[in-house]
């Protein structure tokens, strides 16, 4: 610059001055707001960042007081499911009326039957605490309802005196009823005037309005018919000349000819007799076959009486009433010529469809709920959903706690409940059929002691889903303390970002505001003289 | 001794007490003038003077003396480099300067950093809108979580006020894009305001120049005026003379736009905005339609009140867009609108501004202070031969109607007259030489007898005979030799004929110089008429004539320039102007095709309309989004949707064949063709075609739940959600939600027909979670917004992250511009001092001055002092020796 000109040593003056003055507001804003940038313009990265995290921290303040919530229900649960445990608990059997396992064995123990019907009305007023724990609220929701949170889960019916349980609205021992059906499992065998038709066997050419029965599989037994003319055939043994059995007995391990009708060398009266078995073409087996006269009696018998397999008629044939035997295949589906027969213990059991779909329908729904119903919650494990708009199982948490899962349904294979307060239920019954005083008869007896059998096994699984439930128990426990974590780490990230480091600001703002005092001290003297102040 | 006036020395005081006091005036000027804004600092321009010539006897032993000094001129001291460097910064200056503050104004609505409270501590910074959203976020994982009446009602609460937040932001930046529009009308009055004031200024200066005053304070005046104007626009300013007339020359100023236009190809960005005393103005008109136009209706000159006359006219046009070429008194008063007078018009210039939402900029004609338009006529003359002319002819005379040939040519004709010297006689033996023959007088045979020769009629006949010529027939006339062109024609000088003469020292055979008789004379031709060819964008004429020139042919190009309007292109301007255009046009990744046909870089930049634009994405998207999953469909327990009879809805493949429409797996890609190829098929946030599923469960009467509806739409009285579309300014929650008609749809699945209650299920609700949280992937797709923008994707991420995302943008840009701008201004603050060093006025500089010529003014008194003493010796006591 060759010139310094008043003007623009003011010009100068103005700009550094207003830089001061502009630094120095700077610095003071820092510090009153204690933040270390006041807008994006700022810091775009830092500003950006600062909103992730706080929305992060959002987050999981949110999540954590769902699964703060989760939490709470679970433990709940886990009070409920305590409680009901001791109930049934089975480590605890024998000693006082406390427990299931307890009053059940003192029943068993009890064949005079003094206390049973007393003993009866325990047991009954055990399954009634149990199903009112699981009736038990968290919040406004029930615990144990599923994804039905809203409605009681569990309600006792009584039905012509006997008490059923029902899991909303559904009777927790429905099953889907076992009745014929063809290979694909689609079409159902019908039973009309309580035969089959082996020529329709699924009521295609029927007309319209005939009432639709299916056939139970229940009480029928799949027997190949060689299996069925070989069980019941007439055994072939060796004939002595006499045209009798020829008997054998066994000694040191080798069958010996008794000579026929020698009184002098007759064994002894407890020696087993034998007869040796032959083949169609009346020669030995080799080895040798041999059968007890016992087993030959009862193979006597059994030809004699054959088991009843199922018959039915042949709309084809030229006589269509009269009676044919059904025969399957291998799997049960009707099948002319199939080769297997249908054994039927008792009688045919014939279902309504209406019974069936109803008892089909309710099946499924027991199996729906305890098998397919989810409730999903977001505690912070990701939370995400597929293409199709279905969230990612993993990334929620199930909070969805299910009674049956715990307290069993449905129906066994030998058609026995499976549900906890269903058996207790039918215990009650048993045992109430007999009188007290009266001894329990065979069946009676061996009926309520499978039973017995049976709740152990449905307290085992009780117990097996109350452990996993503590383990989805800890799950949220831990999952809490990592959102707790994970709340104050996003905290501290957050104020790290924005807060400013006080010493560092005030150090600055005095700083500023010593340069912009400067600069003003400066502005005092620039115009303060000039050659015309000394000109005289 | 050389001469010298008496009372020279006088001349030399008086002149130097008159330098003094006009040293006094400039200073004193100066010093006055030091707080005056713009003003040049002044300096005397002084001379040594020297009066007459040298004495015409002037003795060598002379020695001349000056005779003091003269001031020639009051200049002022002013560095054109430095104004060039100011202005040059002055524009990126105001472009940042004003870029810096719209964005600022955007960021004090947008910009949510300490603002809002905290969850947690008591401190500020969660943002209001982006608090919002995880409110709403929160109210939604609570319904979830519990899908009650309470929670959904807790949902619509939170959402309502999120709509209120948005609709704010909306409101504020429309608020603000109105201001800055009316900001852009102010920018574009106080340009046109400069740009008369240097006009007007040009014009006074130069009338001053013209009488011999440099008009200093005007020019002062102009520099600020053209400072002021370079911070709106990036113009680049000459000098240069102009021919007034009787041999004077003034200074011209003239500003153009300076080639601001990164594209080469373009040339507006040079438009003359000042050309001397003419002077251009900027528009940017915008028009309204005249809703009384009536296309059958006839203007009609008679009219008695000019109102009748209103329906024939299609636009209106507000006094402050009227362009300076249309008189207001001449136009159709429409009446009032807002307060602005509005006139009708037709004007196809204007019409072609119709909507100009672009904010394009017109350069009007250039005028001066009379309206008198700008002309300028230049002509170029190039000669055309004869030959040239014929060759055209010959032709076919391309130019109509042509060239024609006047057969009017004459013959030349040349005399050499015989006059031999007086008393020179031809005597027999006499020779003498003719075309290289030699002959002898009185010879006989081909000779001549003396008598023959010294008769010069008879000598003429005899040397005729003698001469030949290709080109002329020679023949004699009296005592003439003539020559007759052989044929018609202008001759050629170096083929005019001529006598010449040897060893003849008496002049006995002297010929007069060459005579002509008549002039030969080529044909004449009649040129074509003149051609006028206009150029309909400048208007340029171009007129071609042929003028004969000394006989020669000329074809004259006279090009005449007349002023014209311009339209600018989007980037000819640059400076505070262009700052504002932007911040009110620039739509960022909203552009379509047509904008970055105008402005290839437009897509990087971002006004008011790009985040206005991303405003209404937000709230399009948060509406269609969550309007979609509460207008779902039932499905059942095995996942595929139902009918109302809650039968298994079935979608043909392409072979025809049956499939439920499941839910759970999605369609197969055999169901997805077949309803594309059905129209059941819309484009997805990539512009892809997908299948419309949702149209073909609506007409297939899928199940729908109760309390389905839309959650949001374009206004609180109904539940439209489009004619408009919804967008940040008019999202509200639906009229249906609000009063419960609507509720969140927690789930749509359908256990067995209704048969299995789920109360308290809640996938959908899950839905509505994830789309509002983090780690949801929503893609932002500009087209949503505007069908014809080229991008697809503005953003991908949450509903917060896309919000946190505009922000960022912004801080970006904010950034950006205020690093720019501190660079400019240090710059422009440098070399503004750097001027002030030149031109500024130092008082240390002024007191020096007053000190100089104090002394200069006391020391000429003094000389004056002592001449006056010196001639009073001489005069009164000088001589008086003896008295």
């Amino acid at each position: 610059m060759i010139r310094a000109t008043t003007g623009g040593v003011m010009r100068g003056y103005r700009k550094n001055l207003m830089s001061s003055f502009i630094a120095s507001n700077k610095a003071r804003e820092t510090v009153l707001t204690q933040r270390n940038f006041n807008s994006y313009a700022e810091a775009p990265a830092d500003a950006a960042r600062a909103f992730r995290l706080r929305m992060s921290r959002l987050t999981v303040n949110s999540q954590h007081k769902i699964n703060e919530d989760a939490y709470y229900k679970y433990q709940g649960a886990f009070s409920c499911l305590d409680s009901v445990s001791k109930l049934v608990d089975t480590q605890n059997g024998g000693t006082q009326l406390q427990t299931l396992k307890s009053t059940t064995q003192k029943m068993l123990n009890d064949p005079t039957g003094d206390a049973r019907t007393q003993l009866a009305k325990v047991l009954d007023e055990m399954s009634q605490t149990i199903v009112q724990t699981m009736n038990q609220k968290y919040g406004d929701s029930f615990i144990f309802a599923g994804a039905d949170g809203y409605n009681v889960p569990f309600e006792v019916k009584s039905e012509n005196g006997v008490n059923r349980l029902y899991y909303r609205g559904v009777p927790v021992d429905a099953a889907e009823p076992n009745v014929m059906k063809d290979a694909t499992g689609e079409k159902f065998v019908r039973v009309v005037n309580g035969q089959v038709d082996i020529n329709d066997p699924y009521g295609d050419n029927l007309p319209a309005g005939t009432p639709v029965n299916y056939l139970k599989m229940d009480n029928l037994t799949i027997i190949s018919k060689d299996e069925y003319d070989k069980l019941y055939a007439m055994p072939n043994v060796e004939l002595d000349a006499n045209g009798q059995c020829k008997r054998y007995s066994k000694v040191d391990g080798e069958f010996q000819a008794i000579p026929p009708m020698d009184p002098d060398n007759a064994p002894p009266e407890d020696t087993t007799i034998y007869y040796q078995r032959l083949q169609a073409d009346g020669t030995s087996f080799d080895p040798p076959q041999f059968i007890t006269t016992d087993q030959y009696n009862e193979e006597v018998d059994r030809h004699n009486e054959p088991a009843a397999v199922l018959m039915g008629i042949d709309s084809g044939a030229a006589n269509p009433a009269d009676p044919v035997i059904v025969e399957v295949d291998k799997d049960g589906v009707p099948t002319k010529n199939g080769g297997y027969y249908l054994l039927v213990d008792d009688k045919p059991q014939v279902i309504s469809q209406e019974d069936y779909d109803t008892a089909k329908l309710n099946a499924d729904k027991l199996d729906y709920m305890v098998n397919q119903e989810k409730r999903f919650v977001d505690i912070g494990l990701g939370f995400k959903e597929n293409e199709n708009g279905n969230l990612i199982e993993s990334s929620g948490f199930n909070e969805c706690l299910n009674g049956l899962t715990f307290l069993g349904y449905g129906m066994d294979e030998d058609g026995d409940p499976k549900n906890m307060y269903s058996i207790v239920q039918r215990l009650k019954e048993i045992a109430e059929s007999v009188p007290d005083g009266q001894d329990w008869s065979d069946d009676t007896y061996n009926e309520f002691f499978g039973l017995v059998g049976k709740l152990e096994d449905a307290a085992s699984n009780f117990k097996t889903e109350y452990t996993n439930m503590d383990a989805g128990t800890l799950k949220l426990k831990n999952n809490l303390d990592i959102l707790e974590d994970s709340f104050y780490n996003l905290d501290e990230q957050t104020a790290n970002l924005e807060d400013v480091n006080m010493v560092e600001a005030i150090s600055s703002f005095i700083w500023a505001e010593y340069c912009y005092n400067a600069a003003l001290k400066v502005g005092n003297s620039i115009l303060s003289q000039s050659l015309m102040d000394y000109m005289s | 001794m050389s001469t010298m006036g008496t009372f020279d020395a006088f001349t030399s005081a008086r002149l130097g007490i008159y330098a003094a006091q006009h040293g006094f005036r400039v200073t004193g000027n100066n010093i006055s003038n030091i707080n005056t804004i713009g003003y040049t600092r002044q300096r005397l321009d002084q001379i040594s003077f020297k009066a007459g010539a040298y004495d015409r006897y002037r003795s060598e032993l002379d020695n001349h003396v000056g005779s003091g000094a003269l001031v020639m001129n009051i200049n002022q001291v002013r560095d054109p480099t430095l104004d060039v460097r100011y202005r040059d910064v002055s524009a990126s200056f105001g472009f940042n300067n004003e870029m810096l503050e719209g964005l600022d104004r955007i960021a004090s609505i947008l910009d949510e950093v300490g603002v809002g409270d905290d969850t947690n501590v008591n401190k500020k910074g969660d943002g209001r809108l982006h608090a919002q959203i995880q409110a709403v976020l929160e109210a939604m994982r609570n319904f979830s979580a519990n899908p009650t009446k309470s929670n959904n009602d807790l949902v619509r609460n939170a959402a309502s006020s999120l709509c209120e937040i948005i609709n704010s932001y909306a409101r504020e930046l429309e608020t603000l894009r109105v201001e800055t529009e009316q900001k852009f009308n102010d920018k574009v009055k106080e340009i046109n305001e400069c740009l008369t004031n240097i006009r007007d200024l040009n014009e006074e200066i130069r009338d001053n120049e013209i009488f011999g005053d440099n008009a200093l304070e005007l020019r002062d005046e102009r520099n600020r005026q053209i400072d002021k104007l370079s911070e709106y626009l990036h113009i680049s300013v000459t000098y240069s003379y102009e021919d007034v007339g009787a041999g004077k020359k003034v200074e011209k100023l003239t500003i153009k736009l300076d080639d601001s236009n990164p594209d080469s190809s373009v040339h507006t960005d040079e438009s003359v905005l000042i050309d001397g005393i003419f002077g251009a103005q900027l528009y940017s008109p915008k028009l309204m339609l005249n809703e009384k136009f009536d296309p059958s209706a006839k203007y009609d000159d008679a009219a008695a009140d000019p109102a009748d006359n209103i329906p024939t006219f299609q636009y209106l046009v507000s006094e402050d867009d009227l362009p300076e070429y249309l008189d207001p008194t001449t136009l159709v008063e429409y009446g009032e609108i807002d307060g602005k007078t509005f006139y009708c018009t037709n004007d196809p210039a204007l019409a072609s501004k119709m909507d100009n939402s672009n904010f394009d900029l017109q350069i009007s004609k250039l005028v001066d202070q009379r309206g008198r338009e700008w002309k300028d006529a230049q002509s170029l003359y190039t000669p055309i031969t004869n030959q040239q002319i014929k060759d055209l002819i010959a032709a076919g005379a391309p130019i109509n109607p042509g060239w024609t040939e006047n057969n009017d040519a004459t013959t030349a004709k040349y005399s050499f007259l015989l006059t031999p010297a007086a008393g020179a006689t031809w005597k027999d033996g006499d020779q003498f030489e003719i075309a290289g023959t030699t002959y002898t007088i009185g010879a006989g045979g081909a000779g001549i007898s003396a008598d023959d020769a010294n008769d010069p009629e008879k000598m003429a006949a005899f040397i005729a005979g003698k001469l030949t010529s290709t080109k002329f027939n020679i023949s004699a006339e009296g005592a003439k030799i003539v020559y007759t062109a052989k044929t018609p024609g202008a001759i050629p000088t170096e083929d005019l004929p001529s006598i010449t003469t040897v060893n003849d020292p008496e002049h006995k055979l002297r010929f007069g110089s060459r005579y002509v008789e008549t002039a030969g004379k080529d044909n004449s031709f009649t040129p074509p008429n003149p051609t006028t060819d206009v150029d309909d964008k400048t208007g340029t004429e171009t007129i071609v004539s042929y003028l004969q020139v000394d006989g020669v042919w000329n074809k004259v190009t006279t090009t005449v320039r007349h002023t014209y309007e311009v339209d600018l292109d989007d980037n000819d301007t640059y400076g505070s102007l262009q700052a504002i255009r932007e911040l009110l046009t620039e739509k960022g990744e909203f552009v379509t095709a047509d904008d970055v046909a105008i402005d290839e870089g437009a897509a990087k930049k971002r006004g008011i309309p790009f985040y206005q634009m991303s405003l209404d994405l937000f709230a399009n998207k948060l509406a269609a989004e969550y309007n979609k999953l509460n207008n779902g469909f039932c499905y059942n327990e095995n996942g595929n949707y139902v009918d109302a009879d809650g039968k298994e809805l079935e979608l043909a493949e392409p072979d025809g064949t049956l499939l439920k429409v499941s839910k759970t797996n999605g369609l197969t890609e055999g169901q997805a063709q077949n309803l594309i190829a059905n129209g059941y098929a819309t484009t997805d946030s990539q512009g892809n075609t997908v299948p419309d599923l949702n149209k073909w469960l609506t007409e297939n009467k899928a199940k729908q739940p109760e309390g389905v509806g839309n959650l949001f739409s374009n206004r609180n009285d109904g539940d439209k959600t489009d004619d408009p579309p919804i967008n940040a300014s008019n999202i509200t929650i639906s009229h249906s939600w609000a009063k419960d008609d609507v509720q969140l749809i927690p789930k749509y699945q359908v256990l067995w027909d209704g048969s299995l209650d789920q109360s308290s299920q809640n996938t959908n609700a899950d839905h509505m979670v994830t789309m509002l949280d983090k780690d949801n992937i929503l893609i932002f797709n500009p087209q949503d917004i505007d069908p014809d923008a080229i991008s697809t994707k503005l953003f991908e991420g949450s509903f917060g992250e896309m919000f946190n995302a505009m922000n960022t943008t912004l801080g970006e840009d904010t950034k950006k511009v205020t690093v720019a701008l501190n660079m400019y201004y240090t710059q422009q603050v440098e070399i503004d001092t750097a001027r002030d060093s030149v031109s500024g006025v130092d008082l240390n500089d002024e007191a020096m001055n007053l000190m100089q010529y104090q002394k200069a003014y006391s020391a000429a008194c003094r000389l004056m002092t002592v001449v006056d003493e010196a001639l009073d010796r001489l005069i009164n006591n000088t001589g008086i020796a003896g008295r």
